[in-house]
């Protein structure tokens, strides 16, 4: 069997009515665009609807009280600190410790360390708060 | 400076021109004649859709770009597809092979469908430009956006590796 160039690359005759098939596409191709564009409308509103959303939630979760939000930089300032000027200032908490007064018998007490010069003496303004109950 | 925009006349009359070798260039990639017609009319409805964007001098080589491309990546899904499908690719094959791949069955056309493709992409899109389009090679090298030189020794070397696969059945 001999094989001629020719045959390497036939000229081959495309399927018929090629034209009228593309002169049919190009046709419904403006309904289709119309029909894809009414389709993709609402999708023009995701983003703007997304950024709103975010936006609500970001005001209202800022204004929100938040137990798992860390510490402020006053409450990282303050903590752990006795210093009688924050407490009297009302920027650090009183600390409040139980203290044995009488033998069998505890109240709730309000113990504010007051600064003194002397490093050797540790000085406490106690304060008895009145039982919740 | 504006240019002249692409016309649904003047489409239908590039449609016309390039309809026969576009497709058989086409059909070269996918081997299969409603695939190729179908890459062929997607060609045109691509161009069809940049029509405010293209110039009218370099449609002709866009029209080419674009159906190689398209028919090279049909061809690289449709290989991918195999890859994860092969025994229902291979059924359908033989179930509802149509009057086109009953004829390309014939020895001489699987001896040349499998010279062609074992052609490496680069060179086959150089040797389908060179075989049905008419171009010189000025123009295939827009196509293909290379230099000219590229494209005469990629046909050289497509051509010296499709003799070496059908030497013997050439007589050469």
């Amino acid at each position: 069997m001999k094989l001629e160039w020719k045959q390497v690359f036939p000229n081959l005759a495309p399927p018929p009515r090629g034209l009228e098939k593309l002169q049919s596409r190009l046709d419904r191709e403006p309904a289709e665009k119309q029909r894809l564009e009414r389709f993709l409308r609402p999708a023009r509103w995701i983003p703007a609807a997304a950024a709103t959303g975010m936006m609500l939630w970001m005001a209202v979760s800022a204004t929100r009280p938040d137990n798992n939000r860390g510490p402020s930089l006053l409450d990282l300032v303050t903590r752990d600190v006795e210093n009688p000027a924050l407490i009297r200032l009302g920027l650090a908490p009183a600390p409040v410790e139980t203290v044995t007064l009488l033998p069998n018998e505890t109240h709730r007490v309000s113990a504010e360390r007051v600064g003194v010069d002397d490093p050797n003496v540790v000085y406490y303004r106690i304060l008895v708060l009145p039982d919740d109950n | 400076m504006p240019h002249e925009t692409l016309t649904r006349s003047a489409l239908e009359d590039l449609y016309l021109r390039l309809e026969r070798p576009l497709f058989n260039v086409v059909y070269r990639w996918v081997w299969d004649r409603e695939e190729a017609q179908e890459l062929v009319q997607e060609t045109f409805l691509r161009l069809w859709g940049m029509r405010e964007r293209i110039r009218i001098e370099t449609v002709e080589s866009l029209a080419y770009r674009i159906g190689q491309n398209l028919a090279a990546n049909r061809r690289r899904s449709r290989k991918l597809w195999q890859w994860v499908n092969l025994g229902a690719i291979r059924d359908r094959s033989i179930r509802d092979a149509g009057p086109d791949e009953l004829v390309g069955r014939n020895e001489v056309s699987l001896i040349v469908k499998d010279a062609i493709d074992a052609l490496p992409d680069r060179l086959r899109r150089v040797i389908l430009l060179c075989e049905y389009s008419e171009m010189s090679y000025q123009e295939i090298a827009l196509v293909l956006r290379v230099p000219v030189g590229t494209v005469g020794s990629r046909r050289n070397a497509a051509l010296k590796r499709l003799r070496a696969t059908l030497g013997p059945l050439l007589g050469e």
